[in-house]
C-alpha cells in the first residue's frame, strides 16, 4: 500500500476532476458549501456579492473575535478555493457585467431569494439566451415550487422541518415523555446537505452536456435544477423515512449508546453487531480487571441473546466500568481490536493530534498573506491517484479579484 | 417578490426523459447503508449497477428488523403484494438464508434501480468471474474493511491489470492507509470518529447527544457520487483510471463548521450551544414545547422586525415591552428568560397551526416533523413528489425516497434508475448479467451453480 500511497503524494500537483468547469455563484450562505465542493474538485469558482459583501460574512465566530467582513471563519471555511468579484445587481452597468461573466460559465449557482434573479433579468431565461449550454442551478430553502414555497427557513428551521431534529435529543423519562427538547445539529448542516445533493446534480448535467457519447437524447445541452434545502433535508434522516413506511414505526429520540473514559470522553458504541465469537475476546480484555465474569451467563454464547436490548444493555454496563480506567484512545483501540465497533466521540479540534488523520494527511494549512499566518482547515473528503482535491487559497477577500476577472473577460472578449 | 410562472423554473422533465449517467457500468460490491447509497445515487442518474451478493455472507440491513414486518402493515393498506419471485438461488440451494432476506424494508429503500447477482467472492472461481465483469465494467465499488480487495490481488493495481482505465473507489470505514485501516465503522461510530456528534445538545456536564440514526451513512454516497462522476469526466477526458480511497469518517471533516478554524485561529475549544445560534444574532432561536405528546416548534428570530411580529403573534403580551427585551443584543443576554416565556405561549398551541401563523407573518418557523409526519402530512414534499412508487419483485408497490432530490430540468435523477424496480431480490439478475452481459451459455451457468460459484 506504501507504493500507492506515493503515488498520491506524486499527484498532488495535477488539476482536479473539474479543471475545466467555471462556476459563477450568487447568493447567501446557502450557495457557499456547494461552491466550495466544486471549487475543490478543481472547478474555478467566481463568487459574485454586493459591494457590501456577502451575508456569510457577517457570520461567525470572527478572526480574533473581532467582526469584520473579511474575518469571518463561516465565510473563510466555505469559501475557499474560490475567486470573488463585487457586482451590484441593481444598477444596470453591473448587471451587464453579470452577463458577460455567466456568458463564460458552464454553471451558475443562484441562492438569491426565489424569483430575485428573474426579476433583474438575469435569471434562467435570461442566461439561456447568452449561454445555451449553462447548467443553472438554484437553491432555494424550500424549492421554486410548492405550498411551503414562500416560507422563511434557517438552519435550525430546516433542521426542524426535515427531521433530523426529531432524531437528536436525550433518551425520554418515560414512554413518551421528554424533559429536554430535540436538538438541531451544530455547525450549518442544512445548507451542506443541499449543497451536496447540487453538486451532485450539477456534476451529473455537467457529464451529461460533455459526454453525450452516441446518445441521440439531447445530451450536449444545459438544464435547469430546482434545489429545495427542505427536500434535501427530509431525505437526510437514514432509515428512519423507510422504517416508518414498512412497519409504521416512528424512530425513538435517544442518546447515542457511549460509555465514559477515564479522560472524560465518550465512546461511541454498536453492540448489536457484536458477534458471538468476539465476545470471547472481549471476555479476555476483561479478565485483568476481573470484569469478564459479567459476560459469562450462558445465554450469551446464543446468537439471538446477543442482538437483545437487554443483552447490549449488560454489555455497554460491563464495558462502562472497564472503559472508567482507561483513556478513550486506550478504549478505541482495545475494543476496537475485540471487533467491538466503536470510536472516540472527540471535539473536531483534537483530530489535529490523531494517528489516523495525521497518517491520512487530513488537514492542510492554507496561507492567509495578509495576517501574515497560516490556519489549519480540512484537506480532503477522500484520496485519489490522478487528480487531487484542491484545498485553497484561503477564501476572497471582499472584491479581491474585481480587477483580474474583469481584465480577463475583456481580453476574452 | 411577484410570481411569475417563470419563477417555477423551466418545466421538469418526465420519466420518458434521458438518464444522465446512462451507458456507466458499475460493479457494485459495497454494503449497508455508507458504501450502498454511492451506487444508489448513480443508479438513479442512469448507471448500470450490478450488486453482487453471497447468501451465506449477507448485507445485515437484508435482515435487519424491518424484515417481514412491512408486509402486515402493508397488508393493512388493502392493495395486493407483487407476484413474487419463485426462481431465485438461494432458496433452490437450500442455503441457511431465511426467506425474508428479500423483504426488508431498509434494504429495498436504499437499494432501488440495482441489478442484483450471486457471486461468491471467496471462491478463487468467483473471483475470475467477478473480473469478467470487471472486463466490462467503467467503475467499480466497494464498501469491505480496506484490506479484503487486496488479499484477493484486487486492490487498485490489481483491478488495472484487468482493465487500464478502470475506476475503482473504495468506501472503508477509515481509508486504505493508516493504523485504524481494518477497524469495523458504522454510522453512529464514524459520525463520532469525525467530531461531530460531539456539537450537539447541551454543554458539559451533560453528554454529547449525537444523531440516533446514522448522518454518517445518509452523507459519504454524495462525496463518492461526486466523485465518480468527476473520474468518468477525467477519464473521458484523458483516457486515465482513476483510485479514489474514501473512509467513511473524512467527508465528516468538512461538516464540523468553523470547529477547526476557531481553534486554529482563535485557540477556541468546541462546546455545544444546544438550539441556540451561536454565530449568527438570533433570539429567541430555539425548539419549544406545544400541545400534544411530542409535539415542538422551532423558532427563529433574526432581527427587531421578526421580533415584532412574533409579538404581535402573541398578542404583545406586557413582558414583551420589558427593557432586557428590547434589542436583538438584549434577548440574546437574557435567552433563558425570553425562551421560558416563549415556551408558556407555545405550550397550548398545535404546533403545526402555530407554524402557519408564524410564517403567515413573517417568523422564520417549523413544525418538528417525525418520519411520519414526512410521510403522511407533509404538504410540501408531496406536491414536489419527493416519493416515487416503485414496484419490488417480492414486496410489490411502496414508496421510495428520492436519493437525489434536486429537479432536473432535462435528464431527471430517478430512483427507479435503468431497472425501473426497487432493490434486487437476491440473485434477481443472474440470467440477465451472466447470460447477456457475459455471454456465458446455460451450461456454464449451471456448472457454476452446482460447484457453489454463482
Amino acid at each position: 500500500m506504501a507504493g500507492t500511497n506515493a503515488k498520491w503524494q506524486a499527484a498532488r500537483a495535477t488539476p482536479g476532476f473539474f479543471d475545466d468547469m467555471r462556476v459563477v455563484e450568487v447568493g447567501g450562505e446557502s450557495v457557499d458549501f456547494c461552491g466550495m465542493l466544486l471549487a475543490g474538485e478543481g472547478a474555478d469558482v467566481i463568487k459574485v456579492e454586493p459591494p457590501e459583501g456577502s451575508p456569510s460574512r457577517r457570520i461567525g465566530p470572527f478572526y480574533e473575535d473581532r467582526p469584520d467582513k473579511d474575518r469571518s471563519l463561516f465565510f473563510w471555511t466555505y469559501n475557499r478555493g474560490k475567486r470573488g468579484v463585487t457586482l451590484d445587481l441593481d444598477a444596470a452597468r453591473d448587471r451587464q457585467r453579470y452577463l458577460d461573466l455567466v456568458r463564460t460559465a458552464d454553471v451558475i449557482i443562484d441562492a438569491q431569494p426565489a424569483g430575485r434573479m428573474n426579476a433583474l433579468g438575469l435569471g434562467y431565461d435570461a442566461v439561456k439566451q447568452v449561454n445555451t449550454g449553462a447548467v443553472y442551478c438554484s437553491i432555494t430553502p424550500f424549492g421554486l415550487y410548492g405550498p411551503w414555497r414562500d416560507f422563511k427557513g434557517s438552519d435550525l428551521i430546516h433542521q426542524a422541518l426535515g427531521g433530523s431534529a426529531y432524531c437528536i435529543g436525550y433518551s425520554q423519562q418515560s414512554p413518551g415523555q421528554w424533559e429536554t427538547p430535540p436538538f438541531m445539529a451544530q455547525s450549518w448542516h442544512s445548507y451542506a446537505i443541499a449543497a451536496e445533493h447540487a453538486a451532485v446534480a450539477i456534476a451529473a448535467a455537467f457529464y451529461w452536456r460533455h459526454h453525450p457519447g452516441n446518445r441521440t437524447d439531447g445530451g450536449g445541452r444545459g438544464q435547469f435544477i430546482d434545489v429545495s434545502i427542505h427536500d434535501a433535508c427530509a431525505q437526510s434522516t437514514e432509515g428512519t423515512v423507510p422504517r416508518y413506511i414498512y412497519t409504521g414505526r416512528n424512530q425513538v429520540r435517544n442518546a447515542p449508546q457511549q460509555i465514559r473514559c477515564s479522560d472524560g470522553r465518550f465512546i461511541a458504541l454498536v453492540i448489536t453487531m457484536l458477534r458471538i465469537a468476539n465476545l470471547a475476546k472481549l471476555r479476555e480484555l476483561l479478565a485483568p480487571a476481573g470484569l469478564d465474569k459479567e459476560l459469562e451467563d450462558p445465554r450469551f454464547d446464543t446468537a439471538d441473546y446477543v442482538k437483545t436490548p437487554e443483552a447490549t444493555q449488560r454489555i455497554a454496563a460491563t464495558l462502562g466500568r472497564w472503559a472508567a480506567t482507561k483513556t478513550a484512545e486506550e478504549a478505541f483501540h482495545a475494543l476496537q481490536r475485540c471487533n467491538v465497533v466503536c470510536a472516540p466521540n472527540r471535539p473536531p479540534e483534537e483530530l489535529l493530534d490523531d494517528a489516523q488523520c495525521r497518517e491520512r494527511n487530513n488537514f492542510v494549512d492554507i496561507e492567509h498573506p495578509e495576517l501574515g499566518r497560516h490556519f489549519t482547515y480540512a484537506r480532503h473528503p477522500s484520496l485519489r491517484s490522478e487528480a487531487s482535491w484542491r484545498t485553497g487559497p484561503r477564501a476572497p477577500l471582499l472584491g479581491e479579484h474585481d480587477e483580474e476577472v474583469w481584465r480577463q473577460l475583456q481580453s476574452n472578449a | 417578490m411577484s410570481k411569475t410562472s417563470s419563477d417555477r423554473g423551466p418545466a421538469l422533465g418526465s420519466e420518458m426523459s434521458p438518464l444522465p449517467l446512462k451507458g456507466v457500468r458499475i460493479t457494485d460490491l459495497t454494503w449497508a447503508l455508507a458504501s450502498a447509497g454511492n451506487a444508489t445515487l448513480l443508479a438513479s442518474l442512469g448507471a448500470e449497477v450490478i450488486r453482487i451478493e453471497w447468501p451465506e455472507r449477507m448485507d445485515f440491513t437484508r435482515l435487519s428488523e424491518t424484515a417481514g414486518v412491512g408486509i402486515s402493515s402493508r397488508e393493512a393498506q388493502r392493495t395486493p403484494l407483487g407476484p413474487g419471485k419463485k426462481e431465485i438461488p438461494y432458496q433452490k440451494k437450500g442455503s441457511p438464508v431465511p426467506p425474508h432476506a428479500n423483504r426488508s424494508g431498509v434494504f429495498n429503500d436504499r437499494n432501488p434501480g440495482k441489478y442484483g447477482i450471486t457471486l461468491n467472492m471467496s471462491l478463487a472461481e468467483g473471483r475470475e468471474v467477478f473480473k469478467r465483469l470487471v472486463r466490462t465494467s467503467d467503475v467499480v465499488m466497494d464498501g469491505f474493511k480496506a484490506p479484503v480487495m487486496g488479499k484477493w490481488g484486487l486492490d487498485y493495481d490489481g483491478l488495472r491489470a484487468i482493465k487500464e482505465d478502470i475506476i475503482y473507489i473504495q468506501m472503508s470505514g477509515y481509508g486504505n492507509t493508516g493504523p485504524c485501516r481494518n477497524y469495523g465503522s458504522l454510522g453512529p461510530t464514524a459520525q463520532a470518529f469525525s467530531g461531530l456528534g460531539y456539537l450537539h445538545g447541551l454543554p458539559e456536564p451533560h453528554e454529547p447527544t449525537s444523531w440516533s440514526h446514522s448522518y454518517m451513512d445518509t452523507t459519504p454516497p454524495f462525496y463518492g457520487a461526486l466523485a465518480v462522476i468527476g473520474a468518468l469526466h477525467h477519464r473521458n477526458r484523458t483516457g486515465r483510471g482513476q483510485y479514489i480511497d474514501q473512509a467513511q469518517y473524512e467527508p465528516g471533516l468538512f461538516l464540523n463548521g468553523t470547529a477547526l478554524l476557531d481553534f486554529s485561529a482563535n485557540g477556541r475549544r468546541s462546546g455545544r450551544h444546544g438550539n441556540r445560534s451561536p454565530y449568527l444574532p438570533a433570539a429567541p432561536h430555539g425548539i419549544y414545547r406545544c400541545a400534544g405528546d411530542d409535539a415542538w416548534i422551532a423558532i427563529a428570530v433574526f432581527n427587531d422586525a421578526e421580533w415584532r411580529s412574533l409579538c404581535a403573534c402573541m398578542e404583545n403580551p406586557d413582558w414583551t415591552r420589558e427593557r432586557r427585551f428590547a434589542t436583538l443584543e438584549a434577548r440574546i443576554a437574557n435567552q433563558d428568560a425570553l425562551d421560558a416565556l416563549v415556551e408558556q405561549w407555545t405550550i397550548a398551541q398545535d404546533h403545526y397551526a402555530l407554524m402557519y401563523r408564524l410564517q403567515e407573518a413573517g417568523v422564520p418557523a417549523g413544525a418538528v416533523q417525525s418520519p411520519e409526519d414526512k410521510v403522511r402530512t407533509d404538504p410540501h414534499l408531496k406536491v414536489r413528489d419527493f416519493f416515487v412508487q416503485l414496484d419490488h419483485s417480492e414486496l410489490g408497490t411502496w414508496p421510495f425516497t428520492r436519493h437525489l432530490t434536486p429537479k432536473l430540468s432535462a435528464t431527471p435523477a430517478h430512483p427507479g434508475g435503468p431497472t425501473h424496480r426497487g432493490a434486487p431480490c437476491i440473485g434477481e439478475d443472474n440470467r440477465y448479467v451472466y447470460e447477456e452481459l457475459l455471454g456465458m451459455s446455460a451450461e456454464e451457468i449451471r456448472a457454476y451453480e452446482d460447484r457453489g460459484v454463482i
